[in-house]
């Protein structure tokens, strides 16, 4: 009989045979020390220039609040934007900014401004909300101490790491730790990002009878719920952060947990208590048994997700309960998002309906059906079967945990191209590739021999993007999951 | 840091990275995503120190990093998972096709941190007990301790599951 510590060692081996460190590791660790140390260096030379030039001139952020103009302000992800310079309106709506949930504005060139609310642990502390996930080819630079109001907050400016071409410049600050903010601006707008940032403001909580948790009201709950005075829990995680809150009854408690930020839809999955990865739609609600209680689990909007759960007495409340939240109401611009050329990346607006958010989604893309059977993989920033070599590629792919060599292998991409604005030019992206026509927008088809050997298929998504959805090798023979995947975007 | 010492961290990085990597996610159960993180964060300090350790087997250096690291995100997992719930989750009824190796290891996944890595640094990364009590700095019979008292934790799990299911 095999002795246990053998059985172990195998399950540990099996466990981890197909992990392996990524290629550019080297380069990512070595680049973040020196950044890290160069940043050091800066704050220290920065606070020490400070410290005379304050004597001087009055520091960039030490001015009032900025004027609330009335008629014009903007509520989501828990903030209220109340200063928006004139010509500037707003962009398509919330959407995966760098971290967290961003809404952008525009004006026209380089007078532009996205306020990004990030929760999680990227908002810990001030540290953590520098570390931006910048697109490929950008850095901060220039980085110093500000304040916005009365909070401590970083200023910088945003450059290209090949030419030092600006990309705009950026405040941050931290609300509470676990939600910070992000104001980045073109350059057009340099001379209002003080006025801006100090006009973004923690939303006002619910006016809705009612309790509230982390924003959203819990207006319906059975005669005689009583909150508990040990109140309200937080709990955080890497781009999502959790706030819960229980009531007792007679019949035992019910809880009601509110996650934000966008990884928080990846997160939820397990906080539903399901740990044998059921089929289960991602972007819709899902109700399920677990033990003796009733959960149900609603993707409210792009970065919100709220968790009920009650007693299996308490089974037939959790319809009024859900129906009794008050959700935060975003309505869209009705403009179509234009990608914005200096950031190259921005992405298009999700269309309407329910989208899938977090790391399992490309930024902007709506995936309603996530392939089954497959866990997210890994992201990519270009597409071998491109003609082209400087447009900019953001995917994200699902595989089946195999080795590529190997049998078996599976594997879904799904990613945005950017800068396609047109049939001839989607066309000309691909050698060899057929056209065709899918949900009535031009479309191309081709058989990658460099991604695997699957099959692909990419469409005009309208302003200047276009969207490709491709298989691996063992995807061939399951047309249906690709037809589902880009069927769900379109 | 010279050119020789550059050259000599991305030879111990290819060497070590991938085992490194799957230590890590051992240890602390997270996903290959966050465990990527943490060993890159922990790889920069060793990164930062490498003129110093890189002839004073910066292989136990490193490990040490990495675990210590991963123990403190998986006690932070744990937490926020506390929180979260609000109350201790529930326990996952094993599917029917769940193989033993994966109720072995889900098992390994559910000891408390520290008995969990003992039991990686003793049967995944073949330390002795010596060298294990020396990372985890603990005393040897710490060790001994602990990597039987989560062996005989899966057995007994183990043979509960199996009569269950039988």
């Amino acid at each position: 009989m095999p002795r246990l510590e053998d059985e172990l060692r195998l399950a540990m081996r099996e466990e981890t045979a197909a992990l392996f460190s990524a290629p550019d590791l080297t380069d990512r660790i070595v680049r973040r020390a020196r950044r890290r140390h160069t940043r050091r260096t800066w704050t220290v030379a920065v606070a020490a220039v400070m410290a005379v030039v304050a004597v001087v001139v009055p520091a960039v952020f030490l001015n009032g609040r900025g004027q609330e103009i009335a008629g014009r302000q903007t509520t989501f992800e828990g903030l209220t934007v109340t200063y928006v310079p004139e010509g500037v309106t707003a962009d398509g709506t919330a959407a995966l900014g760098y971290d967290g949930i961003q809404r952008r504005w525009t004006g026209g060139g380089d007078r532009w401004m996205q306020v990004e609310a990030v929760r999680g642990s990227e908002a810990k502390s001030l540290d953590d909300l520098e570390k931006v996930s910048w697109p490929v080819g950008t850095r901060l630079t220039e980085v110093r101490t500000t304040r916005i109001g009365d909070l401590e907050g970083r200023a910088g400016r945003v450059e290209s790491a090949k030419d030092s071409v600006s990309r705009g410049r950026v405040a941050m600050w931290l609300i509470r730790p676990g939600f910070g903010v992000r104001v980045h601006v073109g350059e057009g707008l340099a001379g209002e990002l003080e006025r801006i940032a100090e006009g973004v403001l923690p939303q006002a909580p619910p006016s809705a009878r009612g309790d509230s948790v982390d924003g959203i009201g819990v207006t319906h709950l059975p005669p005689g719920a009583e909150r508990l005075d040990d109140g309200t829990d937080v709990g955080m995680g890497r781009g999502w952060v959790s706030t819960s809150a229980r009531w007792r009854t007679g019949a035992g408690e019910i809880l009601v947990t509110v996650l934000r930020g966008p990884g928080g839809a990846e997160a939820s999955e397990s906080f539903l208590g399901l740990v044998a990865r059921p089929p289960w739609q991602v972007g819709d609600r899902m109700r399920a048994v677990v033990g003796r209680e009733r959960r149900e689990l609603l993707i409210a909007e792009i970065g919100l997700t709220v968790r009920v759960t009650v007693p299996s007495k308490l089974g037939d409340e959790l319809d009024g309960i859900i129906a009794g939240l008050r959700l935060p109401t975003i309505r869209p611009s009705g403009k179509p998002v234009v990608p914005d050329e200096a950031l190259c990346g921005t992405p298009p607006a999700p269309r309407s309906g329910r989208a899938l958010s977090g790391l399992r989604a490309v930024p902007g893309v709506p995936i309603g059906y996530t392939p089954e059977g497959l866990t997210m993989g890994e992201t990519f920033t270009d597409l071998e079967s491109l003609t082209r070599t400087d447009l900019k590629v953001y995917g994200y792919a699902w595989h089946n945990g195999l080795d590529a060599t190997e049998p078996g292998f599976r594997r879904v991409s799904v990613g945005v191209v950017c800068g396609v604005e047109s049939a001839e030019k989607l066309r000309a992206l691909v050698d060899g590739a057929e056209p065709a026509v899918l949900g009535g927008r031009p479309a191309i088809t081709w058989l990658s021999e460099l991604s695997g050997g699957g099959p692909y298929v990419m469409w005009l998504a309208g302003g200047g993007a276009a969207i490709f959805v491709g298989g691996g090798p063992d995807d061939a023979g399951r047309p249906g999951t690709l037809r589902r995947v880009a069927e769900s975007i379109t | 840091m010279t050119e020789e010492d550059e050259s000599a961290f991305d030879e111990f990085l290819a060497a070590r990275s991938t085992a490194l990597l799957r230590t890590a996610i051992l240890v602390c159960g997270a996903s290959q995503h966050d465990a990527e993180d943490l060993v890159q964060g922990a790889l920069e300090k060793v990164y930062r120190h490498w003129p110093r350790i890189r002839n004073d087997n910066p292989q136990a250096y490193a490990r040490r990093v990495v675990i210590n690291a991963a123990i403190t995100v998986s006690r932070r997992r744990k937490v926020i998972q506390e929180i979260t719930f609000a109350r201790p989750p529930d326990t996952a009824v094993p599917a029917f096709d769940v193989g033993l190796r994966d109720a072995l290891f889900a098992e390994l996944r559910r000891l408390p941190t520290r008995m969990r890595a003992v039991l990686v640094l003793r049967y995944w990364e073949d330390l002795s007990e010596n060298e294990t009590a020396t990372l985890m700095g603990c005393s040897v019979g710490t060790v001994k301790s602990q990597a039987a008292r989560g062996l005989a934790r899966i057995r007994e799990r183990m043979s509960s599951f199996e009569g269950a299911s039988a």
